[in-house]
């Protein structure tokens, strides 16, 4: 902790005040970082829009102006579409209107569903961190693998919401100082402080590698 | 991190995807289910509503629904555009502009961000955990927001590297004269992440 002493006594002019409006600013980063960007759905339910709305002015200006386009006038489209269901193939308005539907459905769960990110939040003083659960898992394997004499590839670390788990694999023979892993594992995540918090657990797996 | 209004994008994925369900699954029951007394009566009041559009009424009422049916298209698609305007963007040339006015002395100081990133990156990329890392300053709630993304070798600890990139941060600090907002991102993948860090 002496980098933090040695910058508030560098930079006296900056208060608690710029740090209270980091805080709002943090929490607006941590939670756009650890949440899915809808973007790419914009895009498509815009141009989607853009496209129904070209339609429609189109459709406007040729009746104003008394025009049609290959003998269509729009009105007569809709007198067609108000006889429903008189006179139209049921298959294919059954078929067009699922589709549009379905888009519809995809489209409102994108907006609706929180859609979170593989990531974690860490404390610190001074950052803002987000950091993506792949490099939590191989912190945690290596931190197992660290407590025992396993090699590369002998440990298997996968990180959920709320827990990590490390799988050790052995070679047949070998024994594993298991309480000794989850200890190593423990520590070191006690040590990143992520949130939401994760609780470690380490597994051996009976079945031994021969390849060890 | 960009400066995408992501509240606006969600309100119109909904408005968007709500009116598209609607109307796909009126027009199946439509179709299909006009035994129904309730869809039946719906779709003949439906039918009264926009006769305006239809061939069987008079000029000047077809003039003015169709009026309605173009304002209402120009409306809506000025409105489209807007919301893709909103899209991306965010990134800064500058992060400290300062006129010094306390000092009462004349002349500006201006940081440009490719200061703040060749300084953290000088910093940062020397660090046995990082395998690479970028930079790249933002314009966040009015303010400035330096962003660095790290990935680091496989295995390495993140409370290690977050250490770290604080110490360079606090001397960052020193160096500005202002604690901008950071935000770390510590990436997976990556080149030289797949190789171990070995030496310590």
């Amino acid at each position: 902790m002496t980098a933090v002493d040695g910058r508030t006594a560098s930079v006296p002019e900056a208060g608690p005040a710029p740090s209270a409006g980091h805080a709002a600013t943090y929490r607006r980063l941590l939670r756009r970082e650890t949440h899915v960007s809808r973007s790419g759905a914009v895009v498509v339910a815009m141009l989607v829009t853009l496209v129904l709305a070209a339609a429609a002015v189109f459709a406007g200006a040729l009746v104003l102006l008394d025009q049609n386009v290959l003998g269509v006038d729009p009105r007569a489209v809709v007198d067609a579409a108000l006889a429903a269901p008189d006179g139209l193939d049921t298959t294919l308005v059954v078929g067009i209107a699922a589709i549009v539907a379905l888009v519809g459905l995809v489209l409102l769960l994108q907006g609706v569903l929180p859609q979170r990110r593989p990531r974690h939040a860490m404390s610190s003083d001074r950052l803002a961190v987000v950091v993506d659960d792949e490099v939590l898992a191989s912190a945690a394997a290596r931190a197992a693998r660290s407590a025992t004499r396993l090699g590369q590839d002998a440990a298997v670390g996968t990180v959920g919401r709320r827990t990590v788990e490390v799988v050790l694999r052995p070679a047949a023979g070998v024994d594993v100082p298991a309480v000794a892993a989850t200890e190593a594992v423990e520590r070191e995540f006690a040590a990143i402080d992520a949130l939401p918090a994760l609780a470690a657990r380490v597994r051996v797996q009976p079945t031994g590698r021969v390849d060890g | 991190m960009n400066a995408t209004n992501r509240g606006l994008g969600r309100t119109a994925l909904v408005v968007v995807g709500l009116v598209l369900f609607v109307a796909g699954v009126g027009a199946i029951l439509v179709q299909t289910a006009q035994g129904l007394p309730l869809v039946a009566s719906w779709w003949r009041t439906a039918g009264e509503a926009l006769v305006g559009l239809g061939t069987d009424t008079s000029r000047d009422d077809s003039l003015l629904s169709w009026t309605w049916v173009l304002g209402g298209g120009i409306v809506v698609g000025i409105l489209a555009i807007v919301v893709l305007t909103t899209l991306g963007g965010g990134r800064e040339g500058t992060v400290v502009e300062s006129d010094g006015s306390a000092d009462g002395v004349a002349g500006s100081v201006r940081v440009e961000s490719t200061a703040v990133q060749h300084a953290l990156s000088s910093a940062i990329g020397g660090l046995p955990q990082v395998a690479s890392l970028a930079v790249d300053v933002y314009r966040v709630r009015g303010g400035r927001a330096i962003r660095v993304r790290v990935r680091p070798r496989r295995g390495a600890s993140p409370r290690e590297v977050t250490e770290r990139v604080e110490a360079v941060v606090a001397d960052l600090d020193a160096l500005l004269g202002e604690r901008l907002p950071v935000l770390l991102e510590i990436a997976r993948g990556g080149a030289g992440s797949s190789r171990p860090d070995r030496v310590h």
